[in-house]
C-alpha cells in the first residue's frame, strides 16, 4: 500500500473514531433543503454554494456514505459517497477552518436539528491530522499549552483593550453611548473572545495588524 | 423538487439520490390522492409504494427515523444553553 493511501486511510479512520450518536443523528437527518444558507453570515454576505452549511456538512457525509451507505459500492454517483485524496485535503482546509464561526445559527434554524458545527469538527480533525490547518492556528494552541495560559491571567489586559476598543466604535459609528458590556449577567448575546491570541504570541498580533491594514487600504477610494 | 432543479446553491448540495427520493415521495403522495379519487389508481399506487420501501433503507428518506435523534440532541443542547426563549422562561 502506498504512502498516501495509508494516510487517507488513517484520516478516514479518525472519521470512523469520532463517529458518535450525536455526529450519526446530524450526518443522516440533512435532506439538503438548504433552509440553512439564509442563517449563514458567509452565505448572506457572498452568496456561494461552499458558503451554504449544509455544503460544508456535506463533506464530512460524503465521507461517511463511502464508508457506510449500503449502496457506495454499486453507485457511488447516486449516493454522493467520496473518498479523502491528497487533492481534496487543501481545498478542506479552507472550507473547514475559513468559512465556518461554529455559531450554530444554521442549526437553530434547520427544522431537522442537523448539528453542522459537529460536522465542521469532524472535518477539522481530519484536516489538522493531515496537517492542512492554518499554521498561526496550531502555532497559537501550542504556546497556550507550552504557557499554561488563559484569560484569566491577563483579564485586566483584556478589559483595558475592550476600554480602548469602545472609543474606536464610539468614534467609528458616531454614538457616544455605545459600549462594549464585558460579564453582563442575563445578557442576551454571548460572544466569547479569542484568549488573548496577541499576548500569546506576538506574531499573530502583527499578523492581524498586517491583515486589517491591508484590507483598510484596499477599501479606501484614494488607493489604486 | 422544481426548485432543488432552479436554484444553483441547492443544485451544488444535491445528489442523484436527492432527486430520486423526493420524486418517488412526491409520486407517493400524488398517487395516494389519485387513489383515493379512483379504485383504478390502487395499484399503481402499491407499484410506487414498493418502490418506495424498497428504496427507503439506502436512501435519505431514512431521515424520518434519525429526524426524532437529531431533534433531541437539538433540544438538550440548545435548552441546556437557554438558547431557545421558551425553554428559558421554563427551566
Amino acid at each position: 500500500m502506498s504512502e498516501q493511501s495509508k494516510a487517507t486511510q488513517t484520516l478516514s479512520s479518525l472519521l470512523e473514531r469520532n463517529l458518535d450518536r450525536r455526529l450519526l443523528a446530524s450526518l443522516e437527518s440533512c435532506v439538503r433543503c438548504g433552509i440553512c444558507a439564509e442563517s449563514c453570515h458567509y452565505y448572506l454576505a457572498d452568496p456561494r454554494p461552499e458558503h451554504v452549511p449544509a455544503y460544508r456538512g456535506e463533506v464530512p457525509r460524503r465521507l461517511y456514505r463511502g464508508l457506510h451507505d449500503p449502496l457506495r459500492k454499486l453507485f457511488p454517483g447516486l449516493v454522493g459517497a467520496a473518498r479523502l485524496d491528497e487533492g481534496s485535503l487543501d481545498r478542506l482546509g479552507e472550507l473547514a477552518f475559513g468559512t465556518c464561526t461554529l455559531c450554530r445559527r444554521c442549526t437553530l434554524n434547520c427544522p431537522m436539528g442537523v448539528d453542522n458545527v459537529q460536522l465542521v469538527r469532524a472535518l477539522r480533525t481530519i484536516v489538522t491530522a493531515a496537517g492542512k490547518e492554518p499554521e498561526i492556528l496550531s502555532q497559537l494552541a501550542d504556546a497556550a499549552i507550552g504557557r499554561e495560559e488563559n484569560l484569566d491571567f491577563i483579564k485586566d489586559l483584556f478589559l483595558e483593550q475592550i476600554a480602548e476598543l469602545e472609543g474606536e466604535v464610539r468614534e467609528r459609528i458616531a454614538d457616544p453611548t455605545a459600549r462594549i458590556p464585558v460579564d453582563e449577567a442575563g445578557a442576551d448575546v454571548l460572544y466569547v473572545a479569542l484568549s488573548g491570541a496577541h499576548t500569546i504570541l506576538p506574531a499573530s498580533a502583527t499578523s492581524a495588524r498586517t491583515t486589517t491594514s491591508a484590507r483598510r487600504s484596499s477599501a479606501s477610494p484614494t488607493s489604486s | 423538487m422544481f426548485a432543488r432543479w432552479r436554484e444553483e446553491h441547492l443544485r451544488a448540495l444535491s445528489t442523484g439520490d436527492d432527486h430520486l427520493s423526493v420524486l418517488l415521495v412526491t409520486l407517493f403522495l400524488a398517487m395516494a390522492t389519485a387513489a383515493l379519487l379512483s379504485s383504478s389508481m390502487l395499484v399503481p399506487w402499491y407499484l410506487v409504494s414498493a418502490a418506495l420501501l424498497a428504496y427507503l433503507p439506502s436512501s435519505k428518506v431514512r431521515h424520518f427515523l434519525f429526524f426524532f435523534f437529531s431533534r433531541w440532541y437539538f433540544g438538550r443542547l440548545f435548552g441546556r444553553r437557554g438558547v431557545v426563549k421558551w425553554a428559558r422562561q421554563h427551566p
